[in-house]
């Protein structure tokens, strides 16, 4: 601003007294806003969907769900207080602003802007929904879809769907999202690509983490319909063609600041306030599992150790290592671990042992070399070398939660399997590990139609 | 020179002419000049009308002029009289002059820098006087106003260079908007903005954390101010339209004259100020740092930080990480020095000002050039505020008709702050947890890194040294204008102001501080530069005529024309190359971004009144603006106001002492403008996190990313309006040594802005919609008593007293509690409906109907209730101000007690020292806590404990009681609360007048000394109440987290006038 602006101004609106006569343009010469559009493209909307889904699954909901898994332990601030399983409605708001008013209602807006002429971008747009919805129906149980993302048309009380139906329309969702990624290129007027960090555009690559979703969720049911839930799991596996640790999604962050892993950001904002949880480290000190070192970090006397649950706050322990823990560490979102694993779990279900074993050691070899890089001989001697007859779900279960650490899917496996069998923090506010988390405030307090719950002891309709 | 000493002959012979044509007509008037009880006035200005030919009365008030032509009127004239025109009639003439203070004259200045009979007013105005202002010598003008008049309420946050004060008026009108008044200088608004450096992708309020920021009015010298009036309800500031829902402050600047025939004088004052730490939260110094407190007091229980060989932090020797809790054994046990770090910490702050003037004029032009000075270094080491001022203002009478004046400012206003709040490099936060087993010095290490307990903390002195925040403000504002009297009855004003300031910050983090974004020593630099522009221009016509002998009447009409930018680029670099090289270059990582508004608006005015024998008068106003906040509006918004008063002893006998008295009522209707961009939903560069962290935003990875904003716009956006009612009364008696101005005023605002909170399923957070209603009823009184007026002692009381009662009535159909703004997430300052803004919304502990709590048999702990709730208010329940005043001859001594009743504040830091075992109270560590309460028989579906009948006994030992329940490891936010309220010796001063009689140069010499908050009381724990965490640039009030701390100062000052 120099003293020739100010003079201007000066003058003219001096001027503007005298004349009167350009009243209007005068005031509409400002009324454009200088710092937001009231457009966004495509590319931009997926590059913003991307990230909030990347925070909603390597974020908080992560860490709590590490807590309550028993990957970790808090031990100071928040993170000791979601140790104690107090969890209360506003401790959840975040997570599900992050869902509902940033990835969700922005992938409802992509999906319709992309339209029949961007189909890539539609898929892609309906399994970023599918996942995110996926996420907060295994956390909250009923919630809003249909009736959801309604606020510019003034719907600001979204009725609540059944749990059921949630997973239904997640369904229709990937099916829609295959169907609109197997179009051809020519369909296409605009092409996703640097803003897809996951993929970088490669509709291949999420075609199979469609069906992989496909199969988690049909996989969810184990407790509803035990053989069907395995059936589809299978059908949809089957078509999914993921081969290899590669055709892994994974969140991907960067070098900057602003493009840090969270995990590692948290616990260098927050040292101190989580470390390793003694029930995992422990599990994989027994078996002297190879990925320990990648995991965790050395703990103050140069081993490994995690904290108790029931103790809030020892820090002299192992913290979260760098393979999950750098800055510019990946989180899994939908692996090839996890596929062999849905695998291996339908399968057993429906008695198949065989197959069921070799998904299992399939699953527990990818793991190996997705974590160390290498094949670790002793440890799949020991652990990938089941049978049809040794082959159980307490190990298909146990080798999960090992293999798909700081993952939120190992919360919902516990829920559905019990597995791996922990024991709750005695020093808590609650007698029992959490089983979902409460209605967030703002639902209780401003939509009427919200179905409300508080008490996290309660079970989810799929967690029978 | 041959031609000079022509001229000069010239010269002579024409004077010579000229006194021998004179001679013929020239006459010799003499007299005395006395005041009503016959005591003689010195340097009363006797001037021959339409001449240049003047004199003075001396010490015994006499005069002799010679005066010559036809008729000649004599003119006498004196600051603070009333002027008296007396045709010469005879040599000898005394006068009776009529001090001007007596009602029927007094003059104010009123909106839009119109001046009115105050009699005539239908609306109660306060007026300060630049002399009260400055009693304590406080360097910012809007704190220099605390309590010195009735029902405007003044929180400072916290005694480091330059920090904000907040002033409301009347209580809250907005809810999330402006809830400050109108800052007008010489009839022109300035700028009197808070704003915090704000990083495009930060994601959290930046007023919890960073520095107190400077209001701008801080840019104003004090000593330049002749008076203030406060226009404080819609009535008085109608005029002003969508600006005027706050009120108004009119300072008016101290103006050249020709006092006493006099055309030329100087003042010259100084004065030096010593700042003292007023208050701290009590803290324990007898155990050591360390995190589980335990009977054996066990050496290996001490823990304190050790980053190693390397003396740096996040290395692979990094003994120990330390830790922010004072859980460990005894100091004296392990052999160790307790430390009084605090008096190590603090240092006495020194304030020097220098003030010059130069002002004089004649008969057609008056002049004044001041320089200020003000030179502060802060309470705490490394911080500092700088400010120098220059102000001319001038007028001229170019004719008899047109006259032209301008009024300009220059101000550079530079200061170092420290940091504040909720921010790990804060110096309250290090220093208020620091164990007594650390020693503060050396705060660095011989590499110069952060010498600390604990490595997430930054040693607050080493932040003060190391992470300097620095402001630098260039501020030109003022404005020109012409009057034009056409004729007895009409005249044309035109004003011309602008207000440019340019804001250049710069805060550094140095490597190893914890200070940066991400916490993790890697050194940071942000940049920001602010800057704005007003430009306001106000032209008015005004007529006067009379309708018979007994009505007048007085009508104005004007336009006004508003333009204002705001703008601000912000950048950083994190990451540095080379430690303490502080260049955007150095950085490994870049950030910029910038916000900008502007806004324009212009109106159509009208101001009349009528009035019967000077005794009944009615006034009115309107306003009609249009403004490029809203869409574009055919009509525009209007906004009336009326109002009466009616001077009873002008119609009617009062008894003798009973010296006058009128009544007054108003109604109004003004507004309260939302910020510009709020009619639209746009897109956005969204910054994704969960609370916890800075999070992701930006570009990333190389890429834009726009999400749809969390907050809808108003398609049908519209001004608040703020509907005020008023009655008074204003009483004076027996010569009005008493006197008595009572105010009863009903404001209700509606259309409030609302961000309304939206189920988030919605997609949205918020939807703006124009929706609120709030009110605020009140009632102010001031009340002023001379009860000895002798000679040469008198004794004047002044009290103020004011209070006001807040209610939410209405958000939006279907929600009752609101978060006014971003705070934290264990509290909140939330609009409730039913109850008043700004209520404070925390978790509170589950009770019995009765009161009790209820306590769980297996922790010996009470229940947190599921829903967060009201806590308490922050605002007070009334304020108060009694000043007295004595006067002995030459001696004036003066004291103002400052009272606040009520007003609740969350103390954040009581509760984390508690939980940290810092407190003071926490030293009681040896001993097991019963809570007192009934035990509970269990917990219902709904998470509600079930209280039974038995009294808790079970014992728990002091760290649980102090973290879980007096702490905030899961302690209710209840436990917080404390009462705000105060009394305070707000300011107490002697000063001595010398009067040079005798001397030719030095007409009188000032000395005074004062003292300012010398006596506190308060049952608050924390630091002095009147604190703000997020100042003036916030509607967040009474949150208390490791806020910096007030001062209490005594100053020495000499003031000279030549």
């Amino acid at each position: 601003m120099k003293k020739t602006t100010i003079f201007k101004a000066g003058i003219f609106t001096a001027a503007a007294a005298i004349t009167l006569s350009s009243c209007e343009k005068y005031l509409d010469d400002v009324r454009p806003n200088p710092n937001d559009p009231e457009t966004a493209t495509l590319s931009s909307l997926l590059g913003n969907i991307e990230v909030a889904t990347y925070s909603n699954f390597s974020g908080q909901n992560a860490r709590r769900a590490a807590i309550f898994t028993q990957h970790m332990a808090g031990t100071d601030g928040q993170m000791q207080i979601v140790a104690q399983y107090n969890v209360t409605e506003g401790d959840v708001t975040n997570e599900w602003k992050t869902l509902y008013s940033n990835a969700m209602i922005n992938s409802s807006i992509l999906i319709e802007q992309a339209g029949d002429e961007n189909p890539y971008y539609r898929g892609i747009a309906k399994i970023m929904m599918a996942m995110n919805l996926g996420l907060a129906t295994d956390q909250w149980g009923d919630v809003p879809y249909s009736d959801a993302f309604k606020g510019l048309s003034a719907n600001f009380t979204p009725q609540y769907d059944s749990q059921q139906s949630v997973i239904a329309s997640i369904q229709t969702l990937l099916t829609e999202a295959i169907a609109d990624l197997a179009k051809p290129s020519s369909a296409n007027l605009f092409f996703p690509g640097a803003t897809d960090y996951t993929f970088g555009g490669d509709v291949a690559q999420w075609t199979k983490t469609a069906w992989v979703l496909k199969a988690r969720y049909a996989n969810r049911l184990s407790d509803i319909s035990p053989s069907q839930s395995a059936t589809d799991a299978l059908n949809y596996l089957a078509q999914a063609g993921i081969t290899s640790n590669a055709d892994d999604a994974n969140c991907v962050f960067g070098p900057n600041g602003n493009e840090n892993n969270q995990w590692a950001v948290f616990n260098q904002t927050r040292a101190d306030y989580i470390h390793m949880g003694e029930y995992f480290v422990e599990l994989m000190k027994t078996n002297s599992d190879p990925r320990l070192p990648f995991y965790c970090t050395l703990d103050d006397t140069a081993g490994y150790s995690g904290t108790a649950a029931n103790d809030l706050s020892n820090t002299s322990t192992s913290n979260l290592g760098s393979f999950y823990g750098s800055v510019t560490s990946i989180a899994p979102l939908v692996t090839y671990v996890e596929a062999k694993f849905i695998e291996a779990e339908a399968n057993l279900r429906l008695s198949n042992g065989p197959a069921a074993a070799t998904a299992h050691n399939d699953a527990v070899k990818a793991s190996m070399l997705a974590i160390t890089g290498a094949p670790q001989s002793a440890y799949e001697t020991a652990n990938a070398s089941e049978t049809a007859g040794t082959i159980t779900l307490q190990k298909i279960m146990t080798e999960k939660y090992v293999a798909l650490f700081t993952q939120i899917e190992t919360w919902a496996d516990w829920r559905r399997t019990g597995f791996p069998a922990l024991t709750p923090n005695n020093n808590a506010v609650l007698g029992g590990i959490p089983r979902r988390l409460p209605t967030p405030t703002e639902e209780r307090q401003y939509n009427p139609n919200a179905i409300v719950v508080g008490n996290i002891l309660n079970h989810v309709w799929w967690d029978q | 020179m041959i031609k000079l000493r022509k001229k000069r002959t010239l010269l002579a012979a024409l004077t010579l002419l000229l006194s021998v044509c004179a001679f013929a007509q020239t006459q010799t008037v003499q007299g005395k000049v006395t005041n009503r009880k016959g005591e003689a006035i010195p340097g009363v200005y006797v001037l021959q009308d339409s001449t240049k030919n003047a004199t003075a009365t001396d010490l015994n008030g006499a005069y002799s002029i010679t005066v010559t032509g036809n008729k000649p009127v004599l003119v006498f004239r004196m600051l603070g009289m009333v002027t008296k025109r007396l045709p010469v009639n005879g040599a000898d003439m005394n006068v009776v002059m009529d001090d001007d203070t007596k009602l029927l004259k007094e003059v104010v200045v009123t909106a839009l820098g119109i001046s009115k009979e105050k009699k005539a007013l239908g609306y109660g105005v306060s007026e300060v006087s630049g002399e009260d202002l400055n009693r304590a010598g406080e360097t910012n003008v809007i704190e220099s106003l605390s309590s010195k008049a009735a029902g405007i309420q003044v929180t400072g946050s916290g005694g480091t260079p330059g920090a904000s004060s907040k002033i409301v008026i009347r209580g809250n009108s907005t809810f999330n908007g402006n809830n400050q008044p109108l800052i007008v200088i010489d009839g022109v608004p300035v700028d009197n903005s808070t704003s915090a450096t704000n990083a495009g992708d930060n994601p959290f309020n930046a007023t919890l954390s960073g520095v107190s920021n400077s209001n701008r009015a801080l840019d104003i010298n004090p000593d330049d101010i002749e008076s203030v009036t406060i226009l404080k309800g819609p009535a008085a500031a109608a005029l002003y339209g969508a600006r005027a829902g706050s009120g108004a402050i009119v300072y008016t600047t101290k103006k050249g004259n020709y006092k006493g025939g006099k055309g030329f004088g100087i003042t010259y004052s100084t004065n030096v100020t010593l700042e003292k730490v007023n208050k701290l939260p009590e803290t324990q110094s007898k155990y050591a740092q360390g995190i589980w407190y335990d009977a054996t007091q066990d050496s290996s229980l001490f823990i304190t930080g050790d980053p190693g060989a390397d003396n740096t932090w996040n290395t692979n020797d990094d003994v120990d990480f330390g830790t922010s809790q004072t859980w460990g054994p005894e100091i004296s046990k392990l052999g160790m020095t307790a430390y009084d770090n605090n008096d190590a910490f603090f240092r006495t702050g020194v304030t020097t000002n220098n003030n010059v003037a130069v002002s004089g004029g004649d008969e057609r032009t008056f002049y004044r050039f001041s320089y200020g000075n003000t030179n502060n270094k802060g309470i705490m080491p490394n911080t500092w505020l700088k400010r120098n001022t220059f102000l001319l203002s001038g007028e001229r009478k170019v004719s008899e008709k047109l006259k032209v004046g301008t009024v300009l400012n220059y101000a550079n206003t530079r200061s170092q702050k420290p940091q504040n709040g909720s921010n790990l490099a804060g110096v309250m936060l290090g220093l208020m947890r620091m164990p007594a087993s650390f020693n503060i010095e050396p705060y660095e290490y011989d590499n110069g890194f952060n010498r600390t307990y604990f490595g997430l903390y930054d040693n607050p002195l080493y932040t003060l040294y190391a992470n300097p925040f620095n402001d630098n403000v260039n501020r030109f504002y003022g404005n020109t204008y012409f009057n034009y009297e056409a004729c007895k009855w009409f005249n044309v004003t035109y004003r011309l102001g602008s207000d440019y300031y340019n804001d250049d910050r710069r805060q550094v983090y140095a490597v190893s501080s914890n200070g940066d974004d991400n916490s993790a020593g890697y050194g940071q630099i942000s940049f920001e530069q602010i800057n704005s522009l007003q430009v306001y221009s106000d032209l008015i016509a005004t007529g006067k005529k009379d309708f018979g002998e007994n009505f007048h009447g007085t009508l104005s009409l004007g336009n006004n024309i508003w333009h204002k930018h705001f703008g601000e680029q912000f950048s950083r670099g994190r990451n540095l190359g080379i430690a303490e090289f502080y260049n955007l270059s150095n950085a490994a990582e870049l950030y910029a971004s910038q916000y900008s508004e502007n806004i324009r608006t212009y109106a159509y005015f009208f101001d009349g009144s009528i009035d019967y024998k000077s005794a009944i008068f009615l006034n009115f106003t309107g306003r009609n603006e249009w403004s490029s906040t809203f869409d574009a509006e055919k009509d525009g918004f209007f906004y009336p106001s009326v109002s009466t008063s009616v001077v009873l002893n002008e119609l009617m006998t009062l008894p003798k002492w009973f010296n006058f008295a009128k009544v007054r009522a108003a109604y109004a209707q003004s507004g309260i403008s939302p910020e510009p961009y709020r009619n639209r939903t746009y897109y956005g560069l969204t910054t994704t996190t969960d609370g916890f962290t800075n999070g992701n935003s930006f570009p990333y990875l190389g890429t834009a990313g726009y999400g749809i904003s969390s907050l809808l716009g108003a398609a049908d956006l519209k001004p608040e309006r703020v509907i005020g009612n008023e009655i008074g009364i204003d009483v004076r008696f027996f010569d009005a040594r008493l006197t008595l101005d009572v105010t009863l005023y009903n404001q209700k605002t509606v259309d409030i802005l609302v961000k309304r909170p939206v189920a988030p399923s919605s997609g949205f957070q918020q939807s703006y919609e124009n929706s609120g209603e709030m009110e605020n009823k009140g009632i102010e009184l001031q009340l002023t008593g001379t009860p000895v007026k002798r000679d040469k002692f008198s004794w004047e009381i002044g009290v103020n007293w004011a209070k006001n009662k807040s209610k939410v009535l209405k958000l939006v159909d279907g929600v009752d509690e609101l978060l006014i703004e971003e705070g934290f997430e264990s509290i909140g300052a939330y609009a409730i409906v039913g109850q008043p803004y700004g209520v404070l919304y925390g978790t509170a502990w589950q009770r019995t109907d009765d009161g009790k709590l209820i306590i769980d048999p297996s922790t010996g702990l009470p229940y947190i209730d599921p829903k967060t709730q009201a806590l308490g208010s922050s605002l007070p329940d009334w304020i108060g101000g009694i000043r007295n005043s004595f006067t002995y001859t030459n001696w004036t001594f003066s004291f103002l007690w400052d009272i606040r009743k009520g007003g609740m504040i969350w103390n954040g830091t009581k509760m984390r020292l508690d939980r940290l075992g810092r407190s003071g109270d926490s030293e009681a560590r040896e001993e097991t806590y019963v809570i007192e309460g009934v035990l509970s028989t269990g917990v219902d579906a709904d998470g509600n404990a079930i209280a039974g009948g038995d009294a808790n006994t079970v014992a728990i030992d002091a760290q649980t009681y102090f973290q879980q329940y007096r702490g905030d490891l899961g302690g209710a936010s209840e436990m917080a609360i404390e009462d705000g309220g105060w009394v305070r010796l707000r300011d107490v001063s002697l000063a001595y007048r010398w009067k040079m009689k005798e001397n030719k140069y030095i007409q009188h010499l000032d000395f005074s000394v004062s003292g300012r908050n010398v006596l506190l009381f308060t049952k608050y724990t924390g630091v002095d109440p009147e604190t703000s965490l997020t100042g003036a640039g916030s509607n967040i009030n009474g949150f208390d987290y490791f806020n910096n701390p007030g001062t209490k100062s005594v100053m020495f000052g000499i003031k000279a006038a030549f």
